[in-house]
């Protein structure tokens, strides 16, 4: 029996090829990146009958996760040096950064940081003025939508959104020091919170 | 020489004559829906909630999938792959959901929720670390252009089309790129297990003579 997708002008991603599942199809599906309702439910249906697919997606995962390690770590080590003729030029920037002082920050990766409820442990802590993306804990959280704000100390809201539904993440431009809460809610009432010192 | 992926198993199955017959009770299509599905459930079971209580888990969501046929809850035959899935689905947010009110009763007292890990084993934490360790070296080779579109990719989760348009490439130059970091994982992957496997061979040889 021959599946057809539904059209989706949104997504081009092709899902299956011939018989089995695409390397996009997979590595979206590993990522946890948004698929359509209808996308998901051929990658589950197919993956649910050939252990092809699932070996395929077994070492998508390793791959992925390699991926996302190896990048983290390169991503969290200091500038490189330059040679003396370079240094000059970069001196003149660092002056006009010292006007700036959030933009030369701005350019570099943002930093992770996971948001935890866990017992006895410290709240999740951030650098200031360096973007973020915060990862809260979504374990046993079953609403079909979710969604997100950032809120400061004194009531003021920094942000807010919508997470993705798989392994969802909140991109944060940088935060002045302070106490803020990262609360999640779901049909406007807050499912759980998170406190962020950024210091 | 390219091999042939096998055939989706799916392909086969008269899906509307094995519904039949697990709707006249015979315990021999009950064993066939078991063998075509049950690898799949855990599959996907696994890779929501971790391995704890996984057998008991499959066989639960066997049941209510067989209990279901046979009430009549299926309506198309042909969408048995549909109907499994989607109870598939709702026992893993009810497994979520009966976690969830357990440990509601352990609330620290500042209402903070301890959160059980899925916590992975030393020898696939090892693993995890050898592929990392691969990657970062893969990455290190690269240029910093590409090493910037990889790391956007799976790090930063942009998508394709954000990073393709900002970065000034086409999707083929993208999909190739990915592709190559991929080969050479793959292939630096299998050149370690393969020195480790031999390194292992000579440890027991040793220890044997």
């Amino acid at each position: 029996m021959e599946r057809r997708l539904p059209e989706n002008p949104e997504s081009e991603l092709q899902i299956l090829d011939r018989l089995h599942l695409t390397d996009e199809a997979l590595e979206a599906y590993s990522l946890g990146r948004t698929l359509s309702e209808s996308q998901l439910e051929v990658v589950e249906e197919h993956l649910m009958l050939c252990a092809y697919c699932q070996n395929r997606l077994d070492k998508m995962d390793l791959f992925v996760t390699a991926a996302k390690d190896g990048a983290r770590t390169l991503a969290a080590e200091p500038e490189q040096k330059v040679s003396k003729a370079v240094s000059i030029t970069i001196a003149a920037g660092v002056a006009a950064a010292f006007f700036l002082p959030g933009a030369l920050r701005e350019m570099a990766l943002p930093v992770d940081v996971e948001l935890v409820a866990v017992r006895n442990q410290a709240k999740a802590t951030a650098p200031f003025d360096r973007k973020l993306e915060l990862k809260p804990d979504l374990t046993d959280l079953t609403a079909a939508a979710i969604s997100w704000e950032v809120a400061a100390a004194d009531g003021s809201v920094r942000g807010s959104g919508d997470l993705s539904p798989n392994g969802g993440k909140i991109q944060m431009p940088g935060l002045e020091r302070g106490r803020y809460w990262v609360r999640l809610k779901a049909s406007g009432e807050v499912i759980r919170e998170f406190s962020l010192l950024v210091k | 020489m390219a091999v042939e992926p096998p055939q989706n198993p799916g392909e086969q199955v008269d899906w509307a004559g094995l519904v039949a017959r697990i709707q006249a009770n015979d315990p021999a299509a009950q064993e066939e829906l078991y063998n075509l599905f049950s690898r799949g459930i855990k599959f996907l079971i696994v890779r929501q909630l971790g391995r704890q209580d996984i057998e008991d888990r499959v066989h639960d969501t066997f049941v209510i999938v067989v209990q279901a046929i046979q009430r009549g809850d299926l309506r198309e035959p042909e969408r048995l792959m549909g109907f499994v899935r989607t109870i598939v689905r709702r026992q893993i947010s009810a497994f979520i959901e009966k976690n969830y009110m357990k440990r509601r009763d352990e609330l620290d007292v500042d209402g903070s929720v301890k959160i059980a890990d899925r916590q992975i084993g030393p020898e696939e934490q090892a693993i995890r670390v050898q592929n990392a360790q691969i990657m970062e070296e893969i990455l290190r080779e690269c240029s910093r252009r590409d090493r910037e579109i990889l790391t956007r990719f799976y790090l930063l989760e942009q998508s394709q089309q954000q990073i393709c348009e900002e970065m000034g490439l086409n999707d083929t130059q993208f999909r190739l790129l990915k592709s190559r970091a991929k080969q050479r994982f793959s292939d630096e992957g299998r050149r370690r297990m393969a020195k480790n496997n031999l390194k292992s061979f000579f440890v027991r040889k040793r220890a044997v003579s």
